[in-house]
């Protein structure tokens, strides 16, 4: 196997856009390819990632983006994987890149939903469900969430405060991430008193409905010549759990997750205490607080009170989510899996506000999530001089 | 012949949940899976599943889905029935109760808006 390397980076602000979602993947694309110091007609392919565009009329988007990078004969092709969209395009270009087949590649998550009212994206997130086992029974997107947080509550008695904590942790982070959709900080009184959305989460439990764009360039060792700073890819793992949650034995974390993640660290021969930071999907509290468990960071049911002492923290034990997460960062459902990836390069290149640059930024993971788990990606990340 | 999506909501609106049983090792379920999650057998039938059980995890719904918009608040529940299957469905009958963890519910209607359970009687406090 080739090694892999990330080359470059470009994210679109995140938040409501006026835009197209086509003219934020071109713009994300551009930022990245500048940022790799390559010229557009070097990529070999372009993984588009994109899972609402049926919303805005415009599917098909990589002939798109490669028309105008003036690369129309590259292959294109776009990927779907609810929220793990991105990091699963990422593993598809990764698999091309480290078999050989391909040198340097192109890939680029975007979503924009702004225009819909929310009952109506609240209804687009349910058919990531299995619909006519879930979705059809009137269950939310923040209502499968919740059904797991109820159940962790119950067996490892992880209360309101341990996810408020999640909640201003990120919020915080956000508040340094010039391109987060959210940029204060709260507190727990602010959390506490936010209505509910899904009992027992609340209004600051949930991540945004997000428009925006993240993409890089990913290159194999047979390219590598150009830069002294890179990222290399240790591990690109993806796994999946039983679509429909009523099928799982057990409620209180995502079966998917932990798998990928023992054989990501298997296949990079590293332990959870080897990562110096982690970009976890925090779609609501409850999942950073399953995440960081199913990872592997803190012991089953331990993942709650980790975040109230305030491990997670961009200077704790295991920094996690610094960038924000998808709680203040935003969640542009297919481009959260690359703005994760992006985070850790970023940090990687002591890049980001000293607010929430982690000290040591050596090896990183990224952990994102399509639906409540259908879908899981593992992405290990190390800085190489 | 095995029931699809739809004879599976035909049934819901005949009064009963068809759900299938694995030949084998008699794991009973509810979604449209083709081979046994348990076991792996492809030997499965139809089956029809208790319309009785107890809540296993819940959410009470307060922002939902448009067409919903009228039923709001209800609870959404995953149930373990009494043959051992576990299905979600809808509960309507909250009467102020916060906490349904181990109530005991039963079959109350499902169709085209989804499978309705409801808290029994002397379970509604």
């Amino acid at each position: 196997m080739k090694k892999v390397y990330v080359a470059g980076v470009g994210m679109t602000n995140f938040g409501k856009s006026n835009k197209l979602g086509r003219e934020l993947a071109l713009e994300a694309s551009i930022m990245a390819i500048n940022d790799a110091g390559i010229k557009p007609r070097e990529i070999e392919a372009t993984y588009v990632s994109n899972a609402f565009g049926i919303a805005e009329n415009q599917v098909h988007v990589g002939p798109l983006i490669n028309s105008s990078l003036g690369i129309p004969e590259v292959p294109s092709l776009t990927i779907e994987s609810a929220c793990s969209g991105s990091s699963a395009a990422f593993h598809e270009a990764y698999v091309a890149l480290s078999s050989g087949i391909h040198k340097v590649a192109l890939v680029v998550g975007y979503e924009k939903l702004s225009m819909n009212p929310t009952s109506e994206n609240t209804r687009y997130f349910a058919m990531a469900s299995d619909y006519w086992f879930e979705g059809l029974n009137g269950v939310t997107f923040p209502g499968l969430y919740a059904l797991m947080a109820t159940a962790h509550m119950k067996k490892y008695g992880t209360t309101e405060e341990m996810l408020g904590s999640v909640s201003i942790k990120n919020h915080r982070n956000g508040y340094y991430n010039p391109k987060a959709h959210f940029r204060k900080m709260i507190d727990m009184e602010t959390y506490l008193n936010s209505p509910v959305v899904a009992y027992p989460l609340k209004l600051y439990d949930s991540c945004p409905f997000s428009d925006g764009a993240s993409a890089l360039i990913l290159v194999n060792e047979d390219f590598n010549e150009r830069k002294s700073e890179r990222v290399q890819v240790l591990s690109s793992v993806r796994s999946g759990s039983m679509a429909a949650l009523q099928d799982r034995n057990d409620f209180t974390g995502i079966p998917g997750a932990k798998i990928a993640a023992e054989k990501a660290f298997r296949n990079s021969k590293l332990s959870p205490s080897d990562i110096s930071l982690a970009e976890v999907h925090d779609c609501f509290t409850i999942a950073e607080i399953m995440a960081i468990e199913d990872i592997g960071f803190f012991k089953k049911g331990e993942g709650g009170k980790a975040e109230l002492e305030g491990l997670t923290q961009y200077d704790g034990k295991i920094p996690i989510n610094t960038s924000g997460g998808l709680k203040a960062k935003g969640h542009p459902v297919s481009a959260t899996g690359i703005a994760q990836i992006l985070e850790i390069y970023e940090q990687m290149l002591y890049r980001v506000d000293k607010n929430r640059q982690v000290s040591k930024p050596e090896i990183g993971l990224a952990h994102n999530v399509g639906a409540t788990g259908g879908s899981v990606s593992i992405t290990i990340l190390k800085r190489v001089r | 012949m095995m029931h699809d999506v739809h004879g599976y909501i035909e049934n819901l609106k005949a009064g009963k949940i068809i759900g299938f049983e694995c030949s084998e090792c008699h794991h009973k379920w509810v979604t449209i899976l083709n081979y046994c999650p348990v076991c792996g057998s492809e030997n499965i039938r139809d089956s029809e599943l208790s319309n009785s059980g107890k809540v296993l995890t819940f959410t009470i719904q307060k922002v939902v889905p448009t067409q919903y918009q009228e039923k709001a608040p209800y609870a959404i529940a995953i149930i373990q029935l009494d043959d051992g299957a576990k299905i979600q469905a809808r509960i309507e009958n909250l009467n102020g109760i916060s906490d349904l963890v181990g109530k005991e519910v039963i079959f109350d209607k499902g169709g085209e808006e989804g499978l309705v359970f409801k808290i029994k009687k002397d379970n509604l406090i």
